[in-house]
């Protein structure tokens, strides 16, 4: 069996000494992509924080095999900000390297491979905010392959792409693991995390995790989001409606 | 028109002052992209006028401007935090009220009919007043301030780009920030004896948003910003030497004037 890259044991965590989230336990291997879901303030951003290291856990167990990268939603960073799509995918190189020393020749190597890598050879040398959402969102994934992270956690990166993007992304992110990498994806797109190899439902407390087909029944899937479930006639059980990371 | 250009060289005085005018322009100039860029704007200049007292103080006692300011500088932070605790008032009203307390200070001290004269100069600059040892001074912190700058260059740009993940690609917010600070403290002191502590903020912060509305990258940004106010001084220091008008203020409209005709072609085209 493939080796595990990150693994909680009954996990909690919150803010101001309140519980946002508990009780989690899961695993991801080599090669997983692992959808979490959840409602609005449902604890994926806490989730998130913890595993990069920016909240401490209030109880359980984390241990993690290999260095994480984050891709945030790309509205979190300065679309006016002066740098170009291979500017921001040498940010990577700056975990790697000593504090005094800058980029060189090797670091601007690696991070045109990456580039080239996400299908974004061609635009290395466009302003960053010019790009579009998908564009932007696959910079940061080259930004997080210059980190040379075993594990990537992508906070909502399907959100307001159009179809061609969202399939470019879908199709990146399953190179990636199949090229031995963990994915950790914060969706709200119930369908698409059943073509993904591990899901992690959680509602301020650990719903189900395991294989979508066992893990995405009605029932898991009201208990996680409550009444917001939404029936869909084309056949599909459920699909939550979109929400955004608290 | 040779002879126009070249008579100020011919001055002594004024050979310093052009050298000490480039220094200021460079500092200005590169420093001032990121205060932009991080929106530090009003910081830079309620930290200029804070520190007043101390570069007074340090003058009053013979002591080096780099002692005083640096001693204004923990007078200020301390005085910002404390008068921020106080619940009846914000930290925004905090802030001013200890930024002119501090001024005013530093402006009583500096303008007492007891105070040797000349202290005015840390008000209004006296780019002509700079000796050489204020020369080779401001000339080794400039050397220390780009160093500086090159070394921290990538972790400015993560932490500006976006501070949220920043502390992911292993850069700490805090110390890249606390870094910023203490290079703008620097630079103030760098600049205030050619253009005074009411003035110092124009060379801080004009090239740098002139440059910003022509650079697309962060390299260029720095490139013209520091063009700019290496022009803009000289231009400023021919504008006092023929018009009889203060170097410091005329240095300071010059960077407005540059500014305002940048805006212009830049919504023209």
């Amino acid at each position: 069996m493939s080796a595990v890259l990150a693994r909680a044991e009954d996990l909690a965590a919150g803010y101001n000494g309140a519980l946002a989230l508990s009780g989690v336990t899961f695993a991801v291997r080599e090669g997983e992509r692992l959808g979490v879901l959840g409602p609005n303030g449902g604890g994926k951003t806490t989730l998130f924080r913890v595993l990069l290291g920016e909240l401490a856990p209030q109880a359980g167990r984390l241990d993690l095999a290999v260095p994480l990268a984050t891709v945030a939603q790309t509205d979190r960073s300065r679309l006016d900000f002066p740098v170009s799509a291979l500017d921001v995918a040498l940010m990577g190189s700056l975990s790697r390297l000593p504090w005094w020393r800058r980029p060189g020749r090797a670091e601007r190597r690696r991070a045109r491979g990456a580039l080239e890598l996400v299908g974004l050879r061609d635009e290395a040398d466009a302003t960053f905010g010019e790009l579009s959402g998908g564009q932007r969102q696959r910079v940061l994934i080259a930004r997080a392959l210059v980190q040379d992270a075993g594990l990537l956690l992508l906070d909502e990166p399907f959100t307001g792409l159009d179809t061609p993007s969202a399939e470019r992304l879908e199709a990146l992110l399953a190179g990636l693991a199949a090229d031995g990498r963990g994915v950790l994806v914060a969706t709200h797109d119930v369908d698409q995390t059943r073509r993904w190899e591990r899901v992690l439902c959680v509602n301020r407390r650990q719903v189900a995790f395991g294989a979508p087909d066992d893990v995405l029944t009605r029932e898991v899937l009201e208990r996680t989001y409550g009444g917001d479930l939404v029936e869909l006639p084309s056949g599909h059980e459920a699909l939550a409606p979109p929400h955004h990371c608290a | 028109m040779l002879d126009w250009l070249t008579a100020p060289w011919s001055e002594p005085v004024l050979q310093r002052a052009f050298a000490e005018v480039a220094l200021i322009g460079l500092v200005g100039g590169l420093l001032g992209c990121w205060l932009v860029l991080y929106e530090l704007s009003y910081s830079a200049e309620s930290l200029a006028h804070a520190l007043f007292p101390g570069l007074v103080a340090a003058a009053l006692l013979g002591l080096p401007l780099l002692i005083g300011g640096a001693a204004g500088i923990l007078v200020a932070a301390l005085g910002v935090a404390l008068a921020g605790r106080a619940p009846e008032i914000g930290r925004d009203t905090a802030v001013a009220v200890v930024v002119t307390t501090l001024f005013g200070a530093g402006a009583l001290l500096a303008l007492a009919p007891a105070s040797p004269p000349g202290l005015g100069a840390l008000l209004f600059g006296d780019v002509l007043g700079v000796s050489d040892a204020d020369l080779a001074l401001a000339g080794g912190l400039a050397a220390l301030l780009f160093a500086a700058l090159a070394l921290l260059h990538g972790r400015l740009l993560a932490v500006g780009f976006d501070r949220g993940t920043a502390r992911a690609l292993g850069v700490s917010p805090l110390a890249v920030d606390a870094a910023l600070l203490v290079l703008l403290a620097l630079a103030i002191i760098v600049a205030v004896q050619g253009l005074g502590n009411l003035l110092v903020v124009a060379v801080l912060i004009g090239p740098a948003a002139t440059a910003r509305l022509v650079a697309q990258r962060m390299r260029s940004m720095m490139a013209v910003s520091a063009a700019v106010a290496v022009v803009a001084g000289s231009a400023g220091l021919y504008l006092s030497y023929y018009a009889g008008t203060a170097a410091g203020a005329s240095i300071a409209a010059v960077l407005v004037a540059m500014f305002l005709v940048a805006r212009a072609a830049y919504h023209a085209v």
